[in-house]
């Protein structure tokens, strides 16, 4: 794919920024090395030395002082090894994308940081952008600024209709609009699950005709995700990501700790193709330099003392939680709000 | 005073706060019937309690309740606590004139912060005075503005008055809107303004009606006997931006950065900040107020020049090994902060060298072009970072770039 005609002058401008590519060098450096280059400070003088956060199941994380100089320290722009390692294992595992050796993944502040410059990558004033209807009103305040041309999509029960996509689109005929750069949509965004605001997922053969027609349309499909664990069900019949099935490498994901783990941490993942992938690595050298590092560390020692098994029981209990309290609203909303189409069961969170 | 909604940049004024970020701000813990922003619930989160051990030996516990503060959202410009302890220490530090109309925007970093002001401010077009060497990533943070970068001379003492008076005169086209400047332990040089230079240029900046957007992470790195005051402490007319950093003193791994001026300047920049990160990372926000709550203004004071006393053993440590080694190869000046700013004599651009051949030999330091608006020009310069020194690695770095120095000097002397 040609990924620069998604890409705005300003995106494609950007070069690295030498400081932190030296920063980058240092954690694969040798111990012969003199390092005198960056701005970083002496973390031997900072207050903090060692620390400990107690979990409820009774457990311990310790943060010995190695591991607390990793929480202090500045660190390389993608995020902080291990956790990127860990977050990239994971992705495999449950989306085992068909181009994954074309994909690459960064550590976010929060899953709003990587939404945000993923659209400042691609959306130019004036830009089309195909949106679900109604959307999550956090992408809206991102766009807002660049004033776009929303091609807002109609769902029902089961999410983004298909047929109303192919709709918005049919104005443009797809073998004219794959090279074209200006005044045609090239970016959809969806929440495949869990919807926000309205609740509702996208079934399995939904998700293949959409991406099918975006394919055909060449957009870039934002997958924002972050109620992924909250869906309802046994994890075996979650319907595949649109990751999952990205046989043209056109999806980037954004995955969020925020329901499960914590939000005020502000941990999100993005994954996508390379050439994009980098594109955000670059804005984020000038606009964050990373995410925090202690919360990426805390994210990171809690998924290793869990393992998989330990993850996958807290995120049960989560969905488990949400469960009784969908039911419980679902109860009061029956017995006050009663009457024809007046509200959808929700499927997710 | 200035007219605040005139500075905005048009992407700035057509953003608004996000509706749920106001919803999130002006709730109560009394509302008991809460159904509205996107809050999880924290019951669900793993986390129970912490502790920190300072390097004082001391605990910081964070209880339950603080825990939860912590593993949750919370509003955009900042934990209230945390805010509250920082408008109180700028306002005894700096005394700022008209305290009760500033707000106090608190960031993922003194970098977030930055890049959340020029975008706030800066159109296309738009000049933007810079001092001719900086901070090597201000220029590609200012690069997405498309904010013209207009260079302006200095000297060992930093930024000349006299030079920004001049460039302003000559500016033509774009309006002028702010001055960007690190007062204290500049990057890359570490000289420090004087008292009289920063009313000076206080005083052109009113003339010329720019507004001011003093970067201070090297703040408590200062060796002299006094701290000189803010550009803050001087803003009669409510047109300084200052951004603190905690990343030189706590660390930089938090992301905790914090921009304090006039309300109205504030509030724009969180709706920036509401739109990208939502907020600075809670945790790091808890951690750093219950350390200051911990010590107090005085106590914390008592840490910052603990830890300056500290840098200042590097330095002296760093200008002993330059003394030794670079003698007669090299000028430099004693400064505050953490960088020593070499001059390489006899040689136009030390940048291949520094790139290719100290790299080859394990040394990396930095050449000081990075530090210009084009990069491609020739600079005698090398920026050292000392942070970390002992007496051997100074002995060591210092030798090796001795030995290339005068290898270089001798090929330049065989090509000639």
């Amino acid at each position: 794919m040609k990924y620069s005609r998604f890409l705005t002058q300003v995106s494609r401008n950007r070069q690295p920024s030498l400081i932190r590519e030296m920063t980058n060098l240092l954690a694969q450096a040798s111990p012969e090395l003199v390092f005198m280059a960056g701005g970083l400070p002496n973390a031997q003088m900072f207050p903090f030395q060692a620390g400990s956060i107690t979990l409820k199941d009774g457990r311990a994380l310790t943060i010995h002082p190695k591991l607390m100089m990793d929480c202090l320290q500045y660190g390389p722009t993608p995020g902080y090894p291990p956790l990127v390692k860990q977050l990239k294992d994971l992705t495999q595992q449950l989306h085992s994308p068909p181009r994954w050796a074309e994909m690459d993944l960064i550590v976010t502040a929060g899953s709003q940081d990587g939404l945000c410059k993923a659209l400042e990558m691609m959306i130019s004033p004036g830009d089309y952008v195909v949106t679900q209807e109604p959307c999550y009103t956090g992408t809206l305040s991102i766009l807002k600024p660049y004033k776009p041309r929303y091609l807002p999509i109609s769902g029902d029960q089961n999410g983004m209709c298909p047929e109303a996509l192919k709709a918005a689109l049919s104005k443009w005929k797809p073998e004219e609009v794959q090279d074209t750069e200006k005044d045609v949509p090239k970016v959809l965004y969806v929440n495949p699950n869990a919807c926000n605001p309205t609740g509702v997922s996208l079934p399995e053969d939904r998700r293949q005709e959409i991406y099918k027609i975006a394919s055909e349309y060449n957009l870039i499909i934002l997958e924002d995700d972050p109620y992924y664990f909250v869906q309802f069900g046994d994890r075996k019949d979650f319907p595949p990501s649109f990751l999952s099935m990205d046989v043209d490498c056109r999806v980037i994901r954004f995955d969020s700790f925020s329901k499960i783990l914590s939000s005020g941490l502000r941990i999100g993942y993005v994954t996508g193709p390379k050439p994009l992938v980098e594109r955000i690595v670059l804005h984020a050298q000038v606009s964050l330099l990373h995410a925090p590092a202690m919360s990426q560390v805390l994210v990171s020692e809690l998924l290793k003392l869990w393992g998989d098994e330990g993850f996958f029981k807290h995120t049960d209990a989560v969905q488990a939680f949400y469960l009784d309290q969908r039911n419980a609203m679902l109860e009061a909303a029956e017995k006050h709000l009663s009457g024809p189409d007046l509200f959808t069961v929700p499927l997710c969170h | 005073m200035v007219i605040h909604g005139s500075y905005f940049s048009a992407i700035a004024r057509r953003l608004t706060m996000p509706f749920l970020s106001r919803l999130r701000s002006a709730s109560k813990a009394s509302t008991v019937y809460n159904l509205s922003s996107g809050l999880p619930d924290p019951e669900l989160f793993p986390f129970k309690e912490a502790s920190f051990v300072l390097q004082s030996g001391e605990v910081l516990p964070l209880t339950q309740h603080l825990i939860e503060k912590a593993f949750q959202y919370s509003p955009t410009n900042g934990i209230p606590e945390l805010v509250k302890h920082l408008t109180d220490f700028t306002a005894k530090l700096f005394a700022p004139p008209h305290m009760s109309e500033r707000g106090l925007a608190i960031t993922a970093g003194g970098q977030a912060a930055l890049h959340a002001v020029l975008h706030t401010f800066v159109d296309p077009g738009d000049c933007v005075f810079v001092p001719e060497t900086t901070y090597s990533s201000f220029f590609s943070t200012l690069e997405t503005t498309e904010g013209k970068p207009v260079i302006v001379g200095k000297d060992r003492y930093g930024l000349r008055p006299d030079l920004l008076r001049d460039t302003l005169e000559r500016s033509s086209s774009g309006r002028r809107k702010l001055l960007y400047i690190i007062p204290n332990a500049d990057n890359p040089t570490g000289s420090t303004l004087t008292k009289e230079r920063r009313q000076e240029i206080y005083d052109i900046a009113c003339v010329y009606d720019l507004l001011i957007v003093e970067d201070d992470p090297y703040f408590f790195l200062q060796y002299g006997s006094q701290t000189h005051p803010s550009f803050l402490s001087l803003d009669t007319a409510g047109r300084v931006l200052r951004i603190d950093s905690f990343s030189k003193i706590l660390g930089p791994g938090l992301r905790l950065g914090y921009i304090t001026a006039d309300k109205h300047f504030t509030d724009k920049i969180c709706t920036l900040i509401a739109a990208v990160t939502i907020h600075a990372s809670s945790l790091s926000q808890v951690v750093v107020s219950e350390l200051l709550d911990r010590c107090g203004y005085e106590g914390f004071m008592k840490v910052t020049r603990d830890i300056s006393l500290k840098y200042l053993e590097k330095r002296d440590m760093v200008t002993q090994a330059a003394s030794k080694h670079l003698s007669g190869l090299c000028e430099w000046v004693e400064t505050d902060g953490m960088f020593l700013w070499l001059k390489v004599l006899g040689l136009e651009d030390v940048t291949e060298m520094v790139n290719h051949t100290c790299r080859e030999r394990n040394l990396l330091v930095v050449p000081g072009s990075i530090f210009q608006l084009d990069a491609t020009q020739p600079s005698p310069y090398i920026r050292i970072n000392f942070a970390m020194i002992t007496p051997e690695i100074a002995d060591k770095a210092f030798q090796i770039l001795s030995d290339i120095i005068r290898e270089e000097l001798r090929k330049e002397e065989l090509e000639r």
